[in-house]
């Protein structure tokens, strides 16, 4: 009995020790960015990344403050992530719905195809998108930056048609029975069903817009509409990089995505959960 | 059946209506409004820009009816963006462009040849350093005023110096050689030091635990290393500008030798673990921790130098002269206009402003860049003595033997080849003999294939 609880109470602190050792490899780098981002900037390059940032310093802040747009670009940021959200979180659900639910012709080799575009990497479509806003002389706007993403990506309409498919269709059955129409059935019983799925594509659409750089980079040229990694990345040289603005930049471009993290955490490990996608 | 069809109907209005009201949601594209014309002008450098829209603020106000937006975009994206947008054809009026890339924008017409409009404005091509402006003629042909230029030169710790018992004086004045290494890797074997405190010319020297190495080099492609060995002992990368690649020359491979054998046969230079680019700390960084005493570096770098080093700890040397004598690497940028744009006048008259003396002298003053104009090159001397650093070992590089970019339409193919094999030699993998012939058959087929 006593080895037992013993061997099981090592079990316990063997896995809570590589859990703590995995999760302290996974937080190091920001945590070494955010160190960084407080060192003066005649210690950033001579100290190692993870000696600490004593004197701590906001100057880099205020640097980055004053000489780049940085308010600015996340404004820009949180205007496109925040559009291109919604508009998917609409548009996908009544694509899945369709997808998942209505009964028309040439729906499987419709749904088949459009799947078919996760195939496609990002790269080989960059061209194409680039002329397309160009010839409706679109690029440098906000509408380059949202249109070709606000009606949905085919992994979020799957994402969320495998979850409508799970929803009992007999529920459905009887809302007709008592007289809803599909919109009515969307809204009322699907909606509100389906909430961990729609925060975990939500999450997964503004976190993935807010990361996005190459598109920002290739449709964008002024700062009137750049985003937080183009103006991120804009710091790095071609040799030399202003590292003491480049890390403060990361950090806080890093925030709000911390913020959103823990606002959705409970819906989307629940969802994960559920799905068995990550 | 009837309402469903409603239904449906109204869904698609809504998205529409969504889908124009945000399509007319925002402002306009760049282009001309009321007036006044609008040029994109797309930069790399962090570090410049400052001097830049001080120059274009000045320009400004003498064309009130030109707008100048800089788009900063860095190295990493900078060619991917021009790429994409020649495709798309929709690239920023004017940009500053390099000699590894401008033999593909000229070849594909995307660059405009500016020699009529240098006629038409009788603008004087000889206050440029002629050197320079070779570069970027090709017969009759110009793509672009040049803007300025860089070297290489030796960049020291001064307390290493000082504890190695050696000043900066001596430190330009060494030379290095083929058969016993020279004074360059003597004074190098002061500079190196193992955690028992050991030279490498020591008995007892353990290379396995070097606490300070003498030389950290470190190049994508040999800017700041083995090209600056190579043209100090005579390497010619091409047998012309646009010609075939004579890298696996004896004189070419003999540099990338002594590299390798400072590494692995002096032990006094940090090996390609430490050094290998992309991934390796960049050489201020190097220089800060004191991994290395000295390196080699290019002007480009003098800002991270005097922001990350404290004052008078760091200096500029001359570089060491090899068996065929002095040498450096002198390269430089112009500012080229886009073939497509809609105001090639506007343009023109923003490159000519760009390339005037008036305004490199801001730029330079500012000790930004070297100018391309030689009469204004005591600005940027002035400018850095006033922050306590003699940088003329750079301008004395300029006036030596030099050794230019490689001109050619196979840069890619070359730029690849050269780094994936030169980090294997710098990580004693290959030997430099076999890696010279590889780069030479790959960018030689490449010539060939015209791609």
């Amino acid at each position: 009995m006593a080895t037992k609880r013993i061997g099981r109470r090592v079990n316990g602190t063997t896995v809570y020790l590589l859990l703590a050792v995995g999760g302290l490899v996974s937080i190091a780098p920001y945590l070494m960015t955010l160190n960084a981002a407080f060192k003066p900037q005649s210690t950033l390059l001579s100290t190692q990344a993870w000696t600490p940032a004593v004197p701590a310093t906001w100057s880099n802040f205020t640097q980055l403050w004053q000489q780049y747009d940085m308010s600015g670009f996340i404004v820009h940021t949180t205007i496109v992530a925040g559009v291109i959200t919604i508009g998917q979180l609409v548009f996908t659900t009544m694509a899945a719905y369709a997808f998942a639910r209505l009964d028309f012709p040439g729906r499987e080799p419709l749904f088949w195809a459009f799947i078919a575009m996760m195939m496609v990497p990002q790269i080989v479509t960059l061209i194409p998108l680039f002329l397309i806003m160009s010839h409706l002389q679109l690029i440098d706007t906000y509408r380059a930056l949202i249109l070709p993403y606000v009606f949905g990506t085919p992994y979020g309409i799957f994402l969320v048609r495998q979850y409508f498919q799970t929803i009992p269709a007999d529920l459905e059955a009887a809302a007709r029975i008592d007289g809803a129409g599909t919109w009515a059935i969307l809204r009322r019983i699907m909606l509100p069903l389906s909430k961990p799925i729609l925060a975990t594509l939500a999450t997964i659409t503004f976190v993935n817009t807010w990361n996005s750089l190459l598109w920002p980079l290739m449709a964008t040229s002024s700062e009137r509409d750049e985003v937080v990694t183009v103006g991120v990345a804009a710091l790095q040289g071609q040799f030399a990089s202003e590292l003491h603005i480049l890390l403060p930049a990361a950090a806080v471009a890093l925030l709000p995505l911390v913020a959103i993290f823990l606002l959705f955490q409970r819906h989307i490990v629940r969802s994960i959960a559920l799905t068995g996608l990550k | 059946m009837f309402r469903r069809a409603t239904r449906k109907t109204l869904a698609l209005a809504t998205a529409a209506v969504t889908v124009v009201g945000l399509t007319s949601a925002c402002g306009g594209s760049s282009g001309s409004s009321g007036g006044t014309v609008n040029l994109t002008y797309m930069i790399w450098q962090t570090s410049e820009e400052a001097a830049y829209q001080q120059s274009i603020d000045v320009f400004e106000k003498a064309h009130p009816n030109i707008h100048v937006t800089i788009d900063l975009v860095s190295w990493a994206q900078y060619w991917a963006k021009l790429q994409t947008s020649a495709a798309g054809r929709n690239m920023p009026d004017v940009f500053w462009d390099h000699l590894e890339y401008l033999p593909e924008l000229a070849k594909e017409g995307i660059i405009t040849n500016i020699a009529d409009d240098v006629k038409s404005s009788k603008l004087d091509l000889t206050q440029y350093s002629p050197k320079l402006l070779a570069e970027w003629e090709n017969g009759s042909t110009i793509y672009g005023l040049p803007k300025d230029w860089d070297t290489i030169a030796t960049i020291y710790n001064a307390k290493d110096l000082t504890t190695a018992g050696m000043t900066p004086a001596q430190l330009g004045s060494l030379s290095w050689n083929l058969t016993d290494g020279g004074s360059f890797v003597a004074a190098l074997q002061k500079l190196t030091v193992d955690q028992n405190g050991k030279h490498p010319n020591q008995a007892g020297f353990d290379a396995g635990h070097i606490k300070q190495y003498g030389i950290a080099l470190e190049a994508p492609n040999g800017q700041q290393d083995w090209w600056d060995f190579g043209v100090e002992n005579g390497c010619e990368l091409q047998d012309r500008a646009y010609g075939a690649w004579t890298v696996s020359s004896a004189a070419c491979v003999q540099a990338m030798q002594f590299e390798q054998d400072l590494m692995y046969k002096w032990h006094v230079e940090a090996p390609g673990t430490i050094t290998n680019t992309p991934n390796a700390a960049a050489l201020p960084q190097i220089l800060a921790q004191n991994t290395a005493a000295i390196t080699f570096d290019g002007d480009w770098d003098l800002d991270t130098y005097q922001s990350s080093l404290p004052a008078g700890s760091w200096g500029v040397a001359a570089l060491p002269t090899g068996p065929k004598g002095s040498g450096t690497v002198f390269n430089g940028l112009t500012d080229a206009i886009y073939s497509g744009t809609k105001h090639p006048a506007e343009a023109w008259q923003l490159e000519e402003w760009l390339g005037s003396a008036a305004s490199e002298k801001i730029v330079t003053d500012s000790g930004t860049v070297w100018a391309a104009i030689p009469s204004l090159d005591s600005g940027f001397i002035t400018a850095w003595k006033a922050k306590g650093i003699d940088v003329s070992a750079f301008y004395q590089g300029s006036q030596g033997a030099t050794i230019g970019y490689p001109l050619t339409t196979s840069g890619t193919a070359f730029t690849n080849v050269v780094l994936k094999d030169m980090n294997q030699v710098w990580l004693n993998q290959m030997a430099p003999q076999a890696a010279a012939n590889d780069i030479t058959s790959v960018s030689n087929a490449a010539v060939a294939n015209g791609d």
